[in-house]
């Protein structure tokens, strides 16, 4: 298994890597972007997935070309290099979404591949919040397919606690708060997660 | 890397995180008492009411009945955590309507996932959608023999696999065929649980015993 550094953070991490990334402020945000992006658009041979609600991944892009540190966005995109993709009500349809868009760019032998996704939490058009939380579960298995770093970013000060404990902090191997990357001990199985607590949730005992 | 997160008391939650949630967030130790609470807990427990769990401020023990006002409501709280705590019921979540509010709250509590007792207590207004949620899903669902009947040999295959947790691609290459034909037999299945979702789907089989946990 390779390593590559996060960029967002001091380290490296394992290829594949699920990450679950905490922010505060769109600040924060596109500084964990830029910094996440950078490398790919550095090094000729790494590729870039965006992706989120629709409209986000495009979002992320115009930033992007706004604030690369004169990097050429443009030009990666145009190189294949770079992905947008959605997701989607479908929770089945948008892990294959997420996986697809990282498949295309590892086609082109492009290493390592950085996936990185804006969550949204109980609104019009995505995946209801059990579904969102079985697929993030999911997504650790997942990624062993694709050379990938996927990392998940959620705005502490817009989601509902249940999203961040369940969601944030108990599907994702590794944490990065305040700059920091961390191992997560609170980390549960996908083969565990559904079971113990996906099918626990109150609105499904009903 | 760093070896674990930014602990919290005596707990490893990412403090920074929960500090800027703007749902009351504390952790209680398996003894009853609540550790760390974050601002949104605290200014709840400046609110008028000294009702219930709202009046709760951090160092208050929670599980003996020392609420300043404790009222039924209060017990049903206290009581559903303590057995979130000592791991009687994986989860609680209970709506509570303050006196002289128009809010509803929902406070809910998770066991920690670590080794260490205790748990994770969480207030947040509840929203429209999740009412309407709650109030629609019931009568929308089919029951369980009907739909169990009604399904194909194939849909069983797959609800079984969908119980282990399993993607649709996955499934697809476990059974040998396509990806967009396992995506139909999951839509079908939905719809015939009368579900909103994949997880409502395994959830109804789990319940009625249709596939087994594993």
């Amino acid at each position: 298994m390779t390593r590559s550094p996060l960029g967002i953070a001091n380290g490296d991490v394992e290829v594949p890597s699920h990450i679950c990334l905490m922010y505060v402020g769109d600040d924060e945000l596109m500084r964990a972007l830029v910094s996440f992006v950078r490398p790919a658009l550095d090094q000729a041979g790494e590729g870039v997935v965006l992706f989120g609600a629709p409209g986000v991944a495009s979002m992320f892009l115009e930033r992007l070309e706004s604030s690369a540190a004169g990097r050429d966005v443009t030009a990666a995109l145009g190189a294949g290099r770079i992905a947008l993709t959605e997701t989607a009500r479908d929770v089945g349809q948008q892990v294959e979404n997420i996986l697809e868009a990282a498949e295309g760019l590892a086609r082109k032998g492009l290493r390592p591949i950085r996936m990185f996704g804006r969550v949204e939490w109980d609104v019009p058009g995505f995946a209801l919040p059990e579904d969102f939380l079985w697929c993030e579960s999911v997504l650790n298995r997942v990624i062993s397919r694709v050379p990938a770093i996927l990392v998940c970013v959620y705005d502490v000060t817009r989601l509902p606690a249940t999203a961040l404990l369940l969601g944030g902090i108990e599907t994702h191997p590794f944490v990065v708060v305040n700059g920091t990357l961390s191992t997560n001990p609170h980390f549960v199985p996908p083969e565990r997660f559904l079971s113990e607590r996906l099918l626990q949730l109150p609105w499904l005992r009903r | 890397m760093a070896a674990s997160l930014p602990v919290v008391g005596s707990q490893g939650l990412p403090e920074a995180a929960m500090n800027s949630l703007r749902d009351g967030v504390a952790l209680v130790s398996g003894a009853g008492e609540v550790t760390w609470a974050n601002a949104a807990w605290l200014a709840h427990g400046e609110r008028p009411t000294a009702d219930a769990i709202l009046g709760a401020r951090v160092g208050t023990n929670l599980l003996d009945g020392q609420l300043a006002a404790s009222t039924s409501g209060a017990r049903a709280i206290a009581h559903a955590v303590k057995a979130v705590v000592e791991r009687q019921i994986a989860h609680c979540e209970l709506e509570y309507l303050p006196p002289g509010d128009d809010r509803r709250f929902v406070v809910s509590a998770l066991p920690l996932a670590a080794a260490e007792a205790g748990a994770v207590i969480t207030i947040h207004e509840s929203t429209a959608r999740t009412e309407e949620y709650q109030r629609t899903a019931p009568a929308a669902r089919v029951a369980i023999p009907q739909a169990a009947e009604s399904l194909t040999p194939r849909e069983a295959e797959i609800l079984t696999l969908l119980a282990r947790g399993m993607d649709n691609r996955s499934i697809a290459e476990e059974l040998k065929i396509s990806y967009s034909t396992v995506r139909g037999h999951v839509r079908s299945l939905i719809d015939k649980f009368g579900a909103r979702s994949r997880l409502e789907a395994v959830a109804l089989a789990y319940r009625g015993g249709l596939v087994a946990a594993r």
